[in-house]
C-alpha cells in the first residue's frame, strides 16, 4: 500500500468510527460530524434554497440529527450520507412551506408541477435540486476512493490521468470507478438498485 | 455493424472519453445512443452539483449548540424527570465545555500543532526544496503569494514568502495545514515578519495535508480556523 491510498483507508476508518460514535451519542461526535460534513451540507443548502437560508436548513439538519441519533444506524449507511439523506427532507420542507405560504394549490399533483417547474437557485428546478441531493447521498454511501475520484473528476476537472497518479491507482481502476460509479447512480435516480458492481 | 460498447466504455463515452471508433458506433447505435444520452444525464446533474464548499460556517455550529442547549435544559420536569434531567445535565456540560474549548478544536480531524520554530533556524543554510506551493490570494486585499518546503538537517521547513503582510486589527495570521476536502486541519505556527518558516511535525504527510493556508485570526480564544483565508494553495513535490 502506498501512502495515499493508505491516507484514503485511514480517513474511510475515521468516518466509521465517527458514524459509531454518533450512534452512541457520544459527546463531541456532533461536532466531528459537523467539522466533516457541515461544509457540504451547508454547501448543498445553498445550491438548494439560496445563502441566505442555506444557515437555517444546515442549523435543522445538525439538530435534528442529533435529536434523533438514535434512530441511526451506522450498518445501514455511513453518516454522511444519513446527513445528506437529512439535508434532502429539509429541503423538501423548505420548498412545501415557501410554497405554502404563497398559497398554492393543495392539490398535490398541482403541487408537485408548481414544484417541478419552478427555478430554485442556480435556475435548477426543485426536481433537479433533489436529484442532486439523492446523487450526493449517494457519492457518501460508496465512500472512498469512488467519492473522492468523482469529486477530482467533476469538480476538480482533473485527467484520468492525474487522478491515477494522485491517489496512486491505476488507470484502469480510475476508469472503472467513474464508469461503475455513474451508472450506480442511474440506477438510483431511476428508483433502482443496482446490486452487481 | 461493430458490437456494442460494453458498460464501463458506455460510461466512458458519457463522460467524453473515447475513441474515434467508439464514438462512431454510438452514433450509429440507437441501443448505445440512449443508454449513453442517459448517463449523460448523470453525468450533467454531477457537473451542478459541485464543488461545494469545505468548510460550513462556525455561526452556524454556535446555532446548533445554542438550540440544543436550551433544548437539553428545558425538557426536564416530564416523566421520568431524573433520568431526563441528568441527561440534560450531560449534554449541557458537554455543549458549555465544547465551546470552552472551540468547535474545531475538539473536532476529529482538527490537530493542534503549534510548532513554530522560528528562531532556531536562523543560521541554517536553506537546504533543497522538496515541495512548492503558489499562493492564490483568496482575500482581495493581499497579493498572490508563495510557499515552499525546504529540508534542513532531515527536518522540513515550511517557508511562506509574501511581498508584504497585511496590517490585521485585533487578530495575527495563521498557517494551515489542510486535507483535501480540509475535514482535517494543522496549525503550523503564527506568520509574521519575523516567523515565515515553520518547522513541520513528523508525522505530518502532505499528501494527507495538501493544502497550505494563511487566515486571519481573532484574539477571541477560539482556536479553530476562522473561515477568513487571505492565502491557499496546493502543495506540489517537486
Amino acid at each position: 500500500m502506498t501512502d495515499r491510498s493508505s491516507g484514503v483507508d485511514v480517513a474511510g476508518q475515521a468516518d466509521a468510527r465517527l458514524s459509531a460514535a454518533f450512534a452512541e451519542g457520544e459527546a463531541a461526535a456532533l461536532s466531528h460530524a459537523y467539522q466533516r460534513w457541515g461544509g457540504l451540507v451547508h454547501g448543498l443548502a445553498t445550491k438548494a434554497v439560496g445563502r441566505s437560508d442555506a444557515d437555517d436548513v444546515t442549523q435543522q439538519v445538525f439538530v435534528s440529527a442529533w435529536q434523533s441519533r438514535e434512530r441511526y444506524r451506522p450498518d445501514e449507511a455511513p453518516l454522511g450520507a444519513w446527513l445528506v439523506g437529512i439535508t434532502r427532507h429539509r429541503i423538501a420542507d423548505h420548498f412545501a412551506r415557501r410554497h405554502r405560504r404563497h398559497e398554492v394549490p393543495a392539490d398535490p399533483d398541482v403541487l408537485r408541477a408548481n414544484l417541478a417547474e419552478r427555478p430554485a437557485t442556480n435556475g435548477l428546478t426543485a426536481e433537479r435540486v433533489d436529484q442532486l441531493l439523492v446523487l450526493w447521498e449517494e457519492l457518501e454511501r460508496i465512500g472512498d476512493p469512488q467519492r473522492r475520484i468523482m469529486v477530482l473528476a467533476f469538480f476538480e476537472d482533473m485527467t484520468h490521468v492525474q487522478i491515477a497518479e494522485e491517489l496512486s491507482l491505476p488507470l484502469g481502476t480510475v476508469k472503472s470507478y467513474i464508469s461503475r460509479t455513474l451508472r450506480r447512480m442511474r440506477s438510483r435516480l431511476e428508483g433502482e438498485h443496482e446490486h452487481a458492481s | 455493424m461493430s458490437t456494442h460498447l460494453d458498460a464501463d466504455d458506455l460510461a466512458l463515452v458519457a463522460i467524453g472519453d473515447a475513441s474515434a471508433g467508439q464514438r462512431e458506433h454510438v452514433g450509429s447505435c440507437a441501443q448505445c445512443r440512449s443508454d449513453v444520452e442517459s448517463l449523460e444525464t448523470v453525468s450533467e446533474l454531477m457537473a451542478h452539483g459541485g464543488p461545494v464548499p469545505v468548510r460550513a460556517p462556525d455561526h452556524v455550529w454556535q446555532a446548533i449548540q445554542a438550540e440544543l442547549d436550551e433544548e437539553s435544559t428545558s425538557t426536564a420536569p416530564t416523566l421520568d424527570s431524573r433520568r431526563r434531567h441528568r441527561q440534560a445535565r450531560q449534554q449541557a456540560g458537554w455543549f458549555s465545555t465544547a465551546k470552552l474549548l472551540g468547535a474545531a478544536a475538539v473536532g476529529a480531524g482538527v490537530m493542534w500543532i503549534a510548532v513554530s520554530l522560528f528562531g532556531q533556524d536562523d543560521a541554517s543554510p536553506s537546504g533543497p526544496v522538496v515541495a512548492t506551493a503558489d499562493l492564490e490570494a483568496v482575500d482581495s486585499s493581499v497579493q498572490p503569494a508563495s510557499a515552499e518546503i525546504v529540508e534542513r538537517d532531515g527536518r522540513r521547513v515550511l517557508r511562506v514568502d509574501t511581498n508584504s503582510l497585511p496590517e490585521v486589527e485585533d487578530g495575527y495570521l495563521q498557517v494551515w495545514l489542510l486535507e483535501d476536502d480540509a475535514a482535517g486541519m494543522v496549525t503550523v505556527g503564527a506568520l509574521s515578519r519575523d516567523g515565515e518558516e515553520f518547522e513541520l511535525p513528523e508525522g505530518l504527510s502532505t499528501t494527507t495535508f495538501t493544502t497550505v493556508d494563511v487566515s486571519v485570526e481573532h484574539y477571541d480564544g477560539d482556536p479553530a480556523h476562522s473561515g477568513e483565508s487571505l492565502w491557499r494553495g496546493s502543495i506540489t513535490s517537486t
